[in-house]
């Protein structure tokens, strides 16, 4: 079958709010060990595309697969191979600890006992929260809180990663980390990336393959170089140019 | 399906419902002077139905015969379990706009936890620290003020309270799927409550009501679980005329709680639909 070949697969995938279009006819897939980036102005529908795959939003059309797993009709066996980071920074419970919340989430995804704490101090310290895991989440600064969301994403080990703007609260020290962290999840360890975000610096820094959607459809898809083709820009074009090509002039 | 796989299905589901509890308590104990208070808070419920039965103790004995004739033991009872499956009920659609506001409600969905395990767990602490409370209440009427309750049937008593449990849980089901829907509100909540309470015979036996009446509030559970706990506790009634009470809270139990859970898988996927899940 087609879709087990692809970490991430969607086929003609559309949602309407309504009578109001949010995404339409959108086909990509994202292989293994590869970063896929989302780019749009706000309301493009990337945040909706996010949680579809994660299984939190129910398209009005077409499929959605993560590794082979019908996202639709099996979402338990397709939420366990998902590491989901949204971009609210109010997703934890807010009197207990970092390290508290982590372990309640490690729980729910079936991880017990010894194996609990390695794998919650191995994600503390991935994001830089080594040292503070035992203060409480109501005192963490917003990139602390951001920070805890990656480390709630890669708890589990998950084959696909769903981050939606992942270094926006991050200092630049920090906001680098994670991208290293990111970038060798996705390059050593084979996991398949999908990264919804404003900062096309980043993008061009780590992904792969771009898509850049607005108003729902996606107006280009494929590797920077490509991109750049498809528009008829010189090589030397920047993301910035070429998302201001594909935003503005449709 | 094997053993060991079914094995490892309730082990793992019951590893969810302890997480819940566990982070539910963390959360409880952090709120140091709010979880002492609670508990403080039923003395002076007791001490004022005990001065309340002084008043009315005598007059009422004659509809109170079939348990025990003394309204303080009767009607400690009565606000012990409503006060528990209010408090415990609330919990349903209390946790779930909880979460909405708190937006943890998407996190906990996005992980593979099954509906079951998220609905039990969500209110399992509610459950065991309410469960303290009616024994708190008993304690009290017990050792303050000498009530002679039948301690012998504890055990028949919390399997009663089991039973209650999931009559009543299908109703705090369907009002977690109201909140899932609509949000704000709670009318199956206060609805049930209020005939609970108007009529289940937690403050009067519910032989003094209209006959018309006595038909409906035999029909709600509340009355079947005071009826069976009071006869179990305040007398020594044969086990045997249980049956009746037990059967209906079974039947609540049994039809109740699958519909129950259709309703908010329904009630779920229609804010999966509209994408308001987190939404409040």
């Amino acid at each position: 079958m087609d879709s087990e070949k692809y970490a991430i697969q969607c086929v003609g995938l559309k949602k309407a709010f309504g009578n109001r279009p949010a995404l339409q006819d959108i086909h990509f897939s994202v292989n293994e060990g590869n970063i896929f980036a989302l780019v749009g102005p706000n309301g493009a529908g990337k945040t909706t595309l996010l949680k579809i795959l994660a299984s939190l939003i129910v398209p009005t059309g077409g499929e959605v697969f993560v590794c082979g797993h019908d996202v639709i009709r099996n979402p338990i066996q397709a939420k366990s191979k998902i590491g989901f980071v949204p971009s609210e920074e109010r997703s934890f419970y807010w009197r207990l600890s970092g390290r508290q919340n982590l372990k309640f989430f490690a729980s729910l995804h079936n991880i017990q006992g010894q194996e609990r704490n390695r794998r919650v101090n191995a994600a503390l310290e991935a994001v830089g929260l080594g040292d503070k895991g035992n203060i409480r989440f109501r005192e963490y600064s917003s990139g602390m809180k951001q920070a805890l969301g990656i480390a709630r994403g890669i708890l589990h080990d998950p084959p696909v990663l769903l981050l939606d703007e992942p270094t926006r609260s991050l200092s630049p020290d920090v906001a680098g980390k994670i991208r290293k962290l990111l970038n060798n999840k996705a390059k050593k360890e084979g996991k398949a990336i999908l990264i919804a975000s404003h900062n096309l610096k980043e993008v061009e820094e780590l992904a792969d393959r771009i898509s850049i959607i607005h108003h729902g459809v996606i107006k280009a898809l494929g590797s920077l170089s490509d991109i750049k083709t498809l528009a008829g820009l010189s090589p030397s074009a920047d993301l910035h140019s070429l998302f201001k090509h594909f935003t503005h002039n449709h | 399906m094997t053993f060991n796989r079914q094995y490892s299905i309730v082990n793992s589901q019951l590893s969810i419902l302890l997480a819940f509890l566990r982070r539910d308590i963390l959360n409880e104990i952090s709120y140091k002077l709010s979880f002492f208070l609670q508990l403080l808070a039923i003395f002076p419920v007791v001490l004022m139905f005990f001065f309340l039965s002084r008043l009315v103790g005598a007059t009422i004995s004659g509809p109170l015969e079939p348990y025990g004739g003394n309204y303080f033991p009767f009607v400690l009872i009565g606000i012990a379990v409503q006060n528990y499956l209010t408090l415990s009920l609330s919990r349903f659609s209390g946790s779930l706009r909880e979460s909405q506001l708190s937006g943890t409600l998407e996190a906990v969905l996005v992980t593979p936890v099954r509906l079951p395990s998220f609905l039990i767990g969500s209110t399992a602490y509610s459950f065991v620290f309410n469960a303290l409370r009616i024994f708190i209440y008993l304690a009290i009427g017990s050792l303050l003020f000498h009530v002679n309750f039948n301690w012998a049937r504890l055990p028949a008593a919390i399997g009663v309270i089991g039973l209650t449990i999931a009559a009543f849980s299908c109703l705090g089901i369907f009002s977690a799927s109201f909140i899932m829907l609509f949000k704000r509100g709670d009318p199956i909540n206060w609805g049930f409550n209020v005939i609970s309470w108007l009529l289940g015979g937690v403050y009067y036996p519910v032989n003094i009501l209209p006959l018309w009446l006595q038909k409906v509030a035999y029909v709600i559970p509340m009355t079947h679980s005071l009826e069976a706990l009071r006869l179990i506790l305040l007398t020594d009634h044969r086990f045997s005329g249980l049956l009746d009470h037990l059967l209906v809270l079974g039947l609540w139990g049994a039809i109740g709680l699958p519909a129950s859970l259709l309703c908010f898988r329904y009630a779920l996927n229609r804010a999966r639909i509209q994408g308001t899940l987190g939404h409040y």
